[in-house]
């Protein structure tokens, strides 16, 4: 059994869980909340693929979840702006200015 | 300093040593990777000229949001056209019976002679046609497939001409298709198939060796030679535009596909569709002895696509029918149809297939999946008990599309190629047992992505020559026919 | 517009006429005077005219209009539209052989483009009746006429007049209408539009940039990119052709080539792309520092956005470039667009094997011309 863990102030369990959907083939993965505010991460590698060190694979992992990180925080910047380009383009409304003159660069 | 500019919706992937990004409507652009952290880290400057090409391509914005917002809504409403466009693909299987016995048949055609309870009847036919009519598309394309059409002429004919005595009042453009390996063809049928303007899909599978090891007669015997004498004959009445022709990649020739290339170019034939073989129908009882893996495709097509473009380079127009509608799907704003990746699902509101006896299935697959195991999950209705609203309203048909929209499927929601991606439930159901199916061990998931990531890889290159030849497939001409015709003002 | 100087006889105020015989030049003996007709304004129906050639002697116990023309620099020929104003001369209003004839609608712009060859100016009078008096006298077999201004979607009455007439007296005529398209962002008016020209009019609209901060510094009014686009959206929903316009310059020269990607992916409806050299007239005369650019200086910009839009299937033409300035793989998109009366050759272009090819230059390319001008011999 390998394990890491994560800063939760610093890594969501969204950006968490999407790279351990990811790793399914090269990892079972079980996701924990450790103390101290940290998120603990324990990889069950199958015996077929266990040539890849341990630290290769946390290390590819680490990189899957800070790429979900940046996903996750750019997502919650533009999440509004999508759905109203959607409900836009099957719902046009007249004064989306108005609607959106809130929203700021 | 951080700069005041926010981000459009995109996603991104690393792709030929550089991030590539992909908004919702399909822009795309590729940073390097410290121009990425700038982009993420809000240090790019509004004077370069990264930051007007990531404004110019969607991807961040900095004013006028709801000029942005409308703007992106009308690509987006471009891009998902097909849906306006309610089922225009019709599939008739005019019967199940086929003259050949091909080792990977996805259909599960029989080779006994019931005529009575194989074919479609006139009556069912008729059925059929009055149904496709009452579908709201301006455009209707009319496939007859099999089994063997060409074995059930009469039929077709009737279909044909119903079809067209109908679009006297419809006036839909229609289109009529027939997908056949040649064998019964003869002087009449060409002649009709000639004068009704039916455009004609066959299947070459290479050269002899290769076609023949597969697909065979009943006797058992190849049927290249007289597939290929037959391809000439319809050939020189049809013209060459009028014919194309798909391969089945097997583990035999997927070793080999230089030469089917080669056999292909030889045979007059303008274009190839290389299609991964699917464990359905007979293939899926024979995968052990046929099927391969997702690598060994996606290896197999690079290295024909490359060959493919070096036939290009060289002057000859020949294009890769499936990287074509990739693509069309990239490097241009339009909506493509094809139904077996779309998103939603192109499953009935694409594409419906009508059974022999007017059973109706949202696509192809669904009806081999009732015919190889019994299982009728994706039948919709029947042509002489259910009407168009009964089949197309459904509760059923509902479902089906609901689970296909990959915008929210897990995997999907974050794919960087998602915006040109599709989904299959019904493919889904049959391989994995639910119409979403777990994406990374998906074989139809990896294979798209990998082969997306092939042609991304070309795209990155920045190559005109390759740009003129994948714009020439899109086109569907070559650049020197598209040739410098500006009105003079 | 050409002029010429003469001396009104029989008459006391302006007059709007067509040639309708004969040709006066000043090496032509016979015939020596053409008729033409007009609306007189006082009676109210057609009357006829006299031009006659310095030359000829006027007639006697005659009551008719008559323009005795001074001076050597005048040809007109039957079919074109004339103004005659006693005490100030003539001027040719409409060409029949020329292929660039336009009428205004309005001198108001509510753009201040830094490149503009005629500045706006304030209007003194209603052009838009003045325009529909032209097209009511031109032969109804002109193929295209230009509607421009000033932007003439300000003047939107005149504008709907100038177009009824044209479909009134030139029902076989298209109609070009030169618009920065930016009123039409309201889609009533673009229906509007469309409804009256019944498909006979396409829209020439310039877009100088693929984003706004650049577009908007170029037409000098912040907002203009948006209010063009969705200008643009509109005429496509409406379903008028329209020709995409850009004048390459020094701000956006380097950025043609994703210009050409931007206007693929987010106009793929337009018929027509032009792209322009620049007319050093007008303000782009004034502000020569800030926008010239050597055509040779961007060759492979225009080399590489031209190509791109060109593979896309979309039509497109390189308009105001001499031939000498492009790369040969252009020639093919090479229009010669310069209007007859403006389009002049310099002592480089002698003895040049193209010239009947070339575009030639603009009067105004006196000061500024590329500095790759070379005869091909």
């Amino acid at each position: 059994m390998v394990s890491t863990s994560f800063d939760a102030k610093v890594y969501s369990l969204e950006a968490i869980k999407n790279a351990s959907y990811d790793f399914t083939e090269k990892a079972t993965i079980v996701i924990e909340t450790a103390s101290a505010g940290r998120i603990q991460v324990n990889f069950n590698v199958p015996v077929s693929i266990s040539e890849a060190t341990p630290d290769s694979l946390i290390s590819e992992f680490i990189r899957l979840v800070t790429d979900h990180q940046i996903r996750v925080d750019v997502g919650r910047d533009y999440k509004l702006v999508r759905e109203m380009i959607i409900a836009q383009a099957f719902e046009p409304v007249d004064n989306l200015d108005i609607i959106v003159s809130k929203i700021q660069p | 300093m951080s700069q005041s500019y926010r981000f459009l919706p995109f996603r991104f992937e690393r792709v030929a040593d550089r991030v590539l990004l992909v908004n919702d409507v399909g822009d795309f652009h590729f940073l390097p990777e410290s121009s990425f952290d700038a982009l993420i880290g809000r240090k790019i400057s509004p004077e370069s000229s990264e930051y007007l090409d990531l404004k110019s391509k969607n991807m961040i914005w900095d004013s006028h949001l709801s000029n942005v917002i409308d703007l992106l809504a009308t690509k987006y409403r471009t891009k998902k056209q097909f849906l306006y466009d309610f089922t225009s693909l019709h599939m008739f299987v005019l019967t199940r019976r086929c003259n050949q016995r091909c080792a990977y048949c996805h259909a599960s055609s029989v080779c006994v002679e019931d005529k009575d309870v194989l074919d479609m009847d006139v009556a069912t036919a008729r059925k059929c046609v009055e149904l496709v009519f009452m579908s709201p598309a301006k455009s209707i394309k009319i496939e007859f497939q099999g089994g063997e059409p060409l074995l059930n002429f009469n039929v077709l004919k009737s279909v044909v001409e119903y079809s067209l005595e109908l679009n006297e009042k419809y006036k839909k453009n229609l289109e009529f298709v027939v997908c056949t390996n040649l064998i019964a063809l003869d002087e009449d049928k060409l002649e009709y198939i000639k004068s009704n303007k039916i455009y004609i899909s066959t299947s070459l599978d290479g050269p002899e060796y290769i076609h023949d090891e597969f697909r065979k007669n009943r006797s058992g015997e190849g049927s290249y030679k007289n597939v290929t004498a037959n391809l000439a004959l319809a050939q020189s009445s049809l013209g060459h535009d009028n014919i194309s022709a798909l391969m089945t990649v097997t583990d035999l020739s997927i070793d080999h596909l230089d030469e089917v290339i080669d056999e292909y170019i030889a045979r007059g034939l303008g274009s190839i569709f290389l299609r991964m073989l699917n464990p359905l129908g007979y293939a899926s009882a024979e995968w052990n002895r046929l099927g391969y893996s997702v690598d060994d495709f996606v290896d197999a097509y690079a290295k024909a696509l490359d060959k493919i473009i070096q036939i290009n380079r060289s002057g000859v127009y020949f294009p890769e029918m499936f990287t074509t509608l990739l693509l069309s799907r990239i490097l241009t704003p339009f909506s493509t149809g094809f139904v077996d990746l779309q998103s939603p699902a192109g499953v009935g509101i694409g594409g419906v297939i009508y059974d022999t006896n007017g059973d109706v299935y949202v696509s192809d697959e669904a009806r081999m999946l009732a015919h190889s195991k019994g299982d009728k999950s994706f039948c919709v209705g029947n042509a002489h008990s259910h009407s168009w609203r009964e089949i197309f309203g459904s509760e059923r048909l509902r479902e089906i599309i609901s689970s296909s929209c990959i915008e929210a499927l897990p995997g999907c929601a974050w794919c960087v190629f998602q915006s040109y991606c599709g989904a299959d439930p019904v493919r889904n159901y049959a391989v994995y047992g639910d119409m979403v199916g777990k994406r990374p061990e998906n074989d139809f998931c990896r294979k798209h992505k990998a082969i997306f990531r092939v042609i991304f890889e070309y795209l990155a290159k920045d190559d005109e020559d390759i740009e003129d030849i994948f714009w020439s497939w899109i086109i569907g001409k070559p650049l020197a026919e598209n040739s410098a015709n500006a009105t003079q003002m | 517009m050409r002029t010429f100087t003469g001396v009104a006889v029989n008459f006391s105020y302006s007059l709007i006429g067509k040639i309708i015989s004969g040709a006066v030049s000043p090496h032509a003996t016979e015939p020596d005077s053409h008729i033409f007709i007009f609306n007189d304004p006082q009676s109210r129906s057609q009357r006829t005219g006299l031009l006659l050639n310095s030359s000829s002697p006027v007639f006697e116990n005659c009551d008719s209009p008559v323009f005795k023309l001074l001076g050597e620099n005048y040809v007109v020929e039957k079919g074109d539209v004339i103004l005659l104003t006693p005490n100030e001369g003539g001027t040719v209003l409409y060409e029949k052989k020329s292929r660039s004839n336009a009428v205004l609608v309005t001198n108001r712009c509510n753009s201040h483009c830094i490149t503009c060859p005629q500045p706006p100016q304030p209007d003194q009078e209603d052009l838009a009746d003045f325009s529909s008096k032209i097209i009511s006298l031109i032969d109804p077999d002109l193929e295209v006429l230009g509607i421009t201004g000033g932007e003439p979607t300000l003047n939107w009455e005149g504008l709907l007049k100038v177009v009824s007439a044209s479909r009134k007296f030139l029902p076989n005529t298209s109609i070009q209408l030169l618009t920065n398209a930016r009123l039409l962002k309201d889609f009533v008016k673009a229906k509007e539009l469309a409804e009256l020209a019944e498909g006979n009019l396409f829209a020439c609209v310039p877009l100088y940039g693929d984003v706004d901060s650049l577009h908007d510094e170029i037409v000098g009014v912040r907002g203009a990119f948006w209010e063009t686009v969705e200008g643009l959206y509109n005429l496509a929903r409406v379903g008028i052709c329209v020709e995409l316009r850009t004048v390459i310059m020094q701000s956006n020269y380097s950025r043609l080539e994703k210009w050409a990607e931007f206007v693929y992916r987010t106009f793929p409806f337009v018929d027509h792309v032009a792209l322009m050299g620049l007319e050093p007239i007008g303000l782009a005369a004034e502000n020569i520092d800030k926008v010239w650019i050597d055509p040779a200086d961007y060759a492979k910009q225009l080399e590489k956005s031209v190509k791109s839009l060109h593979r896309r299937g979309m039509n497109v033409s390189i308009y105001n470039h001499q031939i000498c300035t492009l790369p040969k793989s252009l020639w093919p998109f090479a229009r010669k667009s310069i209007s007859e009366w403006k389009n002049i050759y310099f002592q480089e272009c002698e003895g040049c094997k193209m010239q009947s090819a070339c575009g030639g230059f603009f009067h105004s390319a006196q000061a500024h011309r590329s500095q790759s001008i070379s005869a091909f011999s």
